[in-house]
């Protein structure tokens, strides 16, 4: 059996690939790809929060002054950015998908790749004025 | 007035989303774990009520777990989940992450 042969083709009258045949509320499939997009998303916040925490209390105390939280606390605040974009992103694409409308560009990946090459250069920093 | 039968759950959706909460689930022990250490760094002769503490964590988790996919199941297959419950993991994540800061300036 072909996967998805039972379901309405995308297109189809009394469908447009988002909305589901019943009702406003998006195809089913779509609305658990969204929550788990969401849960992806926290869960990335939750191991951003835990190293930063991980950085702050059970590193070695370091040369640099102040190095453990200069560590932790950029990590735990990019959780922090990440779990609150994480909501606005999953209720923005839940409203698209009612409208049927394309789904907004998420700057997250963006937002997530500067801010972990940041903190990586400020642990090299680190490294190097405490290796000096 | 006949009604559409519901599509078979292709590419099984719903058990992938299951399994993501469980994974966030765990995210979560994982992180509270981590800033539990601090207020309380348990020693060696600590084992049974750390064990008692996670077997305790598993049991909670279960029940909030099945009470969130209960109440889904009473709303129908094409509801999600009310925003409130999203609203509600954001601002847990932000508390622990408001904890951690908290944690990171009482430092020993």
């Amino acid at each position: 059996m072909v996967a998805g042969a039972d379901m309405p083709p995308s297109g189809a009258p009394g469908t447009d690939g988002i909305r589901s045949q019943r009702d406003d509320e998006p195809d089913v499939r779509f609305t658990y790809a969204n929550e788990r997009t969401f849960l992806a998303w926290n869960r990335t916040a939750l191991a951003l929060i835990a190293t930063g925490v991980a950085a702050t209390q059970l590193l070695p105390k370091l040369q640099v002054e102040w190095g453990r939280r200069l560590l932790g606390l950029p990590l735990i605040a990019l959780g922090a950015v990440v779990a609150a974009e994480s909501l606005r992103q999953w209720r923005a694409n839940q409203r698209a998908m009612r409208r049927g409308e394309p789904l907004p560009r998420s700057w997250m990946p963006l937002v997530l790749t500067i801010g972990i090459v940041a903190i990586g250069a400020i642990a090299v920093a680190i490294a190097a004025l405490g290796s000096g | 007035m006949a009604t559409t039968p519901d599509p078979p759950d292709v590419g099984l959706a719903a058990e992938r989303t299951v399994l993501a909460w469980n994974r966030s689930g765990l995210a979560v022990v994982v992180c509270v774990a981590v800033l539990l250490r601090h207020v309380w760094p348990l020693q060696g002769t600590d084992h049974e009520v750390a064990l008692g503490l996670i077997g305790a964590a598993v049991i909670v988790w279960s029940l909030v777990f099945a009470v969130l996919m209960l109440s889904r199941g009473k709303r129908g297959p094409y509801v999600s989940h009310p925003e409130n419950v999203f609203r509600l993991i954001t601002a847990g994540t932000l508390l622990l992450a408001l904890v951690g800061v908290v944690a990171s300036f009482t430092a020993p």
